[in-house]
């Protein structure tokens, strides 16, 4: 049995209702508040999103059941592009999550080392030494030149 | 008198050390990025925008501003030398600039390239001198008719930026304005979809979304690239004047056709650099010469790209609307410190209007200062350079004279392909056969060989201008809305001549001619 076929616009249509869907259901929750707060007031906080709401669920509509998207070919990247992708976009979550507790020098110490091995593929030695330089050159720039407050971590670093 | 007195206010304000300073480092890091294949303007700004944050507003924006021209007139020398247009307003560019290049006349092209970025630049910021304060003065008038047109012209640029379905360019619309009512409700200060985190109390950080945005993604397509370049020697930068005497008119409707098209919200320099190339070819007498190093063929669109981008600055000053895409991220940074860009900014905030447009003349300056150097090398220097053998060896001098010097850029563990009888355009073809590990981005991409082969004996003029920012022509890598190339092939019916390896017609070309 052929099962029907999941289109690029479908996809994009049910994601555009979803997130309106959302908006609707946010607006719909400053609506209730405003009414509460501010007697007689035409628009408020609400107005926006119940807009953007209804437009993305009519738009995602229309995509899922009245056009289609230009076709374009897909290559999704593979081996070890793919890898570098991927390790690049979990390391920048990794930084996110580690430079509160870490500190500003040593998070990002850690995490440009292991960019430059796993993103530039150089070897230990050289990522360790050019993760250094840049850490250096960041706090130079930011901390001491430029007077930034940076995260200072559990150890104060 | 009030325009120049103000304008005299601005320069003095530019002039600064500080000002000054960003000016010239911005000019230099956009012209550096710009000429780097595929980072175009809204990526150099979007790359060095956290680095601005840190600063006061004008010398802020001095700098960004300073970057976006920079990076639009860096794109026209690897275009010329290179054959591959740094981002789409460049393509045409390359059209003649490359066959001048090749010619011995490179550095002719990029004086052209110069002088006419000049030319046009400065006649945009004049008339952004001159219009848009009178411009934000009649937007002062508008009432809800008014802002209702206006809101209309603005949502113009999403139609025009909307590519092949409007729907989805509609869609990001209301995407953009999803992202930018999160945080607190303007009239009850109420938390919008914060979900209960604090950090979106804020809103999204500009800086990190535009980073997130257009940086990371600039990085996850270098990556999938292989980048292998050519660079050349030039020797002179400075035209004789039969050259400025055929090139002045094409500057001058380069300018004008940029310029009036520029103020239209959305049309970019990709479009207008088009249009002036087209018109000037049509009104050549001899339109056969386009395609072979028409120097008219330079003038036009570089003249056309920098008055669109000086041009862009007058509705944006004036009523709030960004242009183009870079010129979003332009409007992005003046919110980030407070300036709220329309009628009122000419109001409240003169000394800071004037002190930019001021810098935007001293950085049509600065631009001229930038190029290459004779008997410099330029082109892409992220790998050890390879040189061609010194003057001790007799067949690379012959070599030398005969092509034109010339080095490959070769990738980290590349064989080296120092040997006789490899032209300069047969080095990356041949660097790729050997070490396909390390061009993974090409061997996904496999043409036939025989039009890697063929690539340097097919005239110019036959070639689509999409084609000549396909990766596998030289290096690097084509913008993205750029379609790749189908496999050239002989035209059917044309006969062929026996030889084989000669000039092979582009299917495109080839329905045109039909």
């Amino acid at each position: 049995m052929n099962r029907p076929r999941v289109t690029d616009a479908r996809i994009v249509g049910a994601v555009l209702v979803l997130l309106g869907a959302v908006a609707l259901v946010e607006g719909r929750r400053l609506y209730t508040l405003r009414t509460r707060q501010v007697a007689g007031a035409v628009v408020g906080d609400d107005t926006f999103p119940i807009i953007v709401g209804a437009a993305l669920i009519m738009l995602g509509a229309y995509l899922w059941f009245g056009t289609t998207l230009p076709r374009a070919r897909v290559e999704l990247p593979q081996g070890r592009i793919r890898s570098q992708m991927l390790a690049g976009a979990g390391l920048l979550f990794l930084y996110w999550l580690v430079v509160p507790w870490l500190g500003y020098a040593a998070g990002t110490g850690l995490v440009s080392i292991a960019l430059f091995r796993a993103m530039g593929g150089y070897r230990w030695p050289a990522a360790l030494l050019l993760g250094a330089v840049t850490t250096g050159a960041l706090h130079l720039l930011f901390r001491v030149w430029l007077h930034q407050p940076l995260p200072t971590g559990l150890l104060g670093a | 008198v009030d325009v120049l007195g103000h304008l005299a206010n601005g320069f003095a304000a530019a002039l600064t050390p500080m000002n000054l300073s960003m000016a010239v480092l911005g000019s230099l890091l956009g012209t550096l990025v710009g000429v780097l294949p595929g980072l175009g303007p809204t990526a150099a700004i979007a790359i060095l925008f956290p680095l601005t944050a840190v600063l006061t507003p004008a010398p802020a924006i001095i700098m960004l501003a300073a970057i976006y021209y920079g990076a639009m007139y860096g794109g026209s020398t690897t275009a010329i030398l290179l054959n591959i247009p740094g981002e789409v307003a460049s393509v045409p560019t390359a059209l003649d600039g490359y066959p001048m290049a090749r010619e011995g006349r490179g550095g002719v092209a990029l004086g052209i390239a110069a002088i006419g970025s000049f030319v046009a630049g400065t006649f945009g910021v004049l008339a952004l001198t001159f219009f848009a304060p009178l411009l934000a003065d009649q937007a002062l008038r508008f009432g809800p008719p008014e802002y209702f047109g206006l809101m209309v012209l603005a949502f113009t640029v999403v139609v025009s930026l909307s590519g092949a379905s409007l729907t989805k360019g509609l869609a990001m619309a209301m995407l953009g304005y999803l992202i930018s009512l999160i945080g607190l409700g303007p009239s009850t200060a109420e938390p919008r979809f914060t979900f209960g985190y604090g950090p979106l109390m804020s809103g999204v950080d500009l800086i990190a979304l535009v980073v997130g945005l257009f940086a990371i993604s600039e990085v996850f397509l270098g990556l999938e690239e292989a980048r292998v370049a050519i660079a050349t020697k030039i020797r002179n930068v400075f035209p004789r004047w039969a050259d400025l005497r055929q090139a002045l008119p094409a500057i001058a409707r380069g300018t004008g056709i940029g310029f009036l098209l520029g103020l239209l919200p959305g049309c970019a320099p990709g479009v207008t650099v088009f249009l002036a190339y087209d018109v000037e070819k049509k009104l050549s007498r001899q339109p056969e010469r386009f395609g072979k190093g028409a120097i008219e063929g330079v003038a036009s669109p570089e003249s056309a790209n920098n008055a669109t981008s000086s041009a862009g600055f007058i509705p944006l000053l004036g009523l709030g609307i960004p242009a183009s895409a870079p010129l979003a991220i332009l409007l992005g940074g003046l919110m980030v410190y407070g300036l709220q860009p329309g009628p009122l900014l000419f109001q409240k905030n003169p000394d800071f209007v004037w002190t930019v447009i001021a810098s935007l003349y001293i950085g049509n300056v600065i631009l001229l200062g930038p190029e290459p150097a004779p008997d410099r090398d330029v082109g892409l220097a992220h790998a050890r350079p390879v040189r061609h053998p010194g003057t001790d060896d007799p067949a690379a001098v012959i070599r030398g004279r005969l092509l034109g010097p010339h080095q490959h850029v070769r990738r980290r563990g590349e064989p080296d392909l120092r040997r006789p009888g490899l032209s300069p355009a047969q080095v990356p073809v041949a660097a790729r056969a050997a070490a396909p590990r390390l061009h993974p981005g090409s061997a996904a991409r496999d043409l036939p060989a025989r039009v890697a082969v063929d690539e340097r004996w097919e005239p110019a003029h036959l070639r689509p201008a999409r084609a000549l920012a396909r990766p596998d022509a030289v290096c690097g890598r084509s913008p993205r809305h750029v379609a790749r190339p189908r496999p050239l092939r002989k035209p059917a019916g044309e006969g062929d001549d026996g030889g084989g390896d000669g000039p092979v017609m582009n299917p495109d070309h080839q329905r045109r001619r039909t």
